[in-house]
C-alpha cells in the first residue's frame, strides 16, 4: 500500500468481505436447502460451522476501524515525508559550506524520521502551506493513531473514524499537491476514459 | 405508526417467539444427547483407566448458534501427563454430513462434538436412529496438525462408528 487510496480500498474491501462472511454465517451457512451444495465437498469448508464463522468474523471486525486509521495515517505520513524530502534534497545538495551542510542534513533527518508534529506539521503551519485548522484536524488523527498503536490505554482524546481520517488526510495531501489516488488504478481509469 | 408497520412488527414478534420456543426444545434435546455421550465416555474411561491417571473435569461451554441463540452445554476436559484434551460440543445445527450406519446416502448430522487439543481434531457426528443416538467419529485415519494462519481442515476419511476402541485410539494419538 503506497497511497491513501490503496489504504482506503484495502479497508473497504476487508470490512465489506468480513461483514459478508459474517452474514453468511449468521443467516445462510446451515440452511437445509444447501445440504447438497458442492461447498461441502471442499475440505476447507466441510467442517466449518456457522458459530465459528460468526465468532471469527466478530473478532476480526472488532478492531478493523481502529486499525484502518493506523494504516491510513502510516501511508499518509510516509507520503508527506517523501514529498518534503524530494522538495528539500536538490537544494541541500547544492550547499557546500560544511556547517550549513550539517544543519541541512539535520533538518533532512528530522523530516525523514523526526517527530511528525514538530518537524513536519508545525513548520508547514508556520509557512502557511496548510491552514492551522487542517493541521489541528490531522494532528487529531495522529493522536488517535498513537492511542491505538500504544495499546488503547485510557480514553482517546478524540474519536476518529476511518472516513473522517481519510477525508482530513486527503485534504491535507491535496493542499500540498500530493495525489491520494492509487497509482495502480490510474491506467484502468485512463482505459475507461478511452472507451 | 401505520397499520401495515404495526402488523409487520406483530408478525415478526410472533415469528421470533415461535423460533425461540422451538430453539429451546432443540437445545434441551441436544443437552441430553451430550450428557448421554459423556456418561458413555466416562464409562469407557473408567474401564480403560482403572488407576484414574486421566483427570476428568466437566465445565460449561458457551455456544452461539444462528437460529438457536446463545446457550450453555457441558464439556469435558481431560488432563494426563501434562497434556489437555477437550471434548467440546461444537454445534447442534452442524453442516457436517456422514453416512449413518443404516442409511445408504450421507445425511446432515444432528449435532457435532469435537475431541481436540487445539492442534488436532476428531469430529463426532450425532445421528438419531430408532429413537437413540448413534455417534460417528471422523478424522481417525489421518489427523493433521495445524498452525495459526493455516486454514484448518480435516482430510477426508470415512467416518466410522464411535465405540470404545475408536475413542481410545483417538485419545492415544494425543498422548504418544
Amino acid at each position: 500500500m503506497k497511497t491513501l487510496a490503496d489504504a482506503w480500498n484495502w479497508y473497504k474491501a476487508t470490512k465489506q468481505n468480513l461483514a459478508r462472511m459474517q452474514r453468511l454465517g449468521e443467516r445462510h451457512w446451515g440452511d437445509p436447502s444447501l445440504t447438497e451444495a458442492s461447498i461441502w465437498q471442499d475440505d476447507h469448508f466441510r467442517m466449518l460451522e456457522a458459530p465459528d464463522i460468526v465468532a471469527e468474523t466478530t473478532v476480526s471486525l472488532k478492531p478493523i476501524d481502529d486499525l484502518a486509521v493506523v494504516v491510513l495515517f502510516s501511508v499518509f505520513e510516509s507520503r508527506v515525508r517523501d514529498y518534503l524530502v524530494e522538495l528539500i534534497e536538490p537544494q541541500a545538495q547544492r550547499i557546500a559550506d560544511p556547517i550549513l551542510k550539517e544543519a541541512v542534513d539535520d533538518a533532512m533527518q528530522g523530516v525523514k524520521e523526526g517527530s511528525f508534529y514538530r518537524r513536519v506539521l508545525e513548520p508547514l503551519k508556520k509557512q502557511n502551506r496548510v491552514t492551522a485548522n487542517l493541521i489541528t484536524q490531522v494532528d487529531q488523527v495522529r493522536e488517535f493513531r498513537n492511542w491505538v498503536a500504544h495499546g488503547r490505554r485510557n480514553a482517546p482524546t478524540n474519536n476518529v473514524t476511518p472516513e473522517l481520517a481519510y477525508d482530513r488526510l486527503s485534504e491535507f495531501l491535496a493542499a500540498l499537491g500530493i495525489s491520494a489516488e492509487s497509482e495502480e488504478s490510474q491506467p484502468d481509469r485512463l482505459n475507461e476514459e478511452h472507451e | 405508526m401505520s397499520t401495515t408497520f404495526r402488523e409487520f412488527l406483530h408478525q415478526q414478534a410472533e415469528k421470533h417467539q415461535a423460533e425461540v420456543v422451538a430453539g429451546k426444545d432443540t437445545v434441551e434435546e441436544w443437552r441430553k444427547a451430550i450428557a448421554n455421550l459423556f456418561v458413555q465416555i466416562r464409562e469407557w474411561l473408567k474401564e480403560s483407566d482403572p488407576e484414574s491417571l486421566i483427570e476428568i473435569e466437566e465445565s460449561q461451554e458457551d455456544v452461539r448458534e444462528p437460529g438457536l441463540g446463545r446457550y450453555r452445554v457441558p464439556r469435558l476436559n481431560l488432563r494426563v501427563f501434562g497434556k489437555w484434551i477437550g471434548i467440546i460440543p461444537k454445534a447442534r445445527r452442524t453442516v457436517g454430513t456422514a453416512k449413518p450406519p443404516q442409511k445408504s446416502a450421507p445425511e446432515r448430522a444432528e449435532g457435532r462434538v469435537d475431541i481436540t487439543d487445539e492442534l488436532r481434531r476428531y469430529v463426532l457426528y450425532r445421528f438419531k436412529e430408532g429413537g437413540r443416538d448413534v455417534w460417528l467419529i471422523d478424522g481417525l485415519e489421518s489427523p493433521e496438525k495445524a498452525w495459526p494462519g493455516q486454514v484448518q481442515y480435516i482430510p477426508r476419511s470415512e467416518p466410522r462408528a464411535l465405540d470404545q476402541e475408536a475413542f481410545e485410539r483417538a485419545l492415544m494419538s494425543y498422548l504418544q
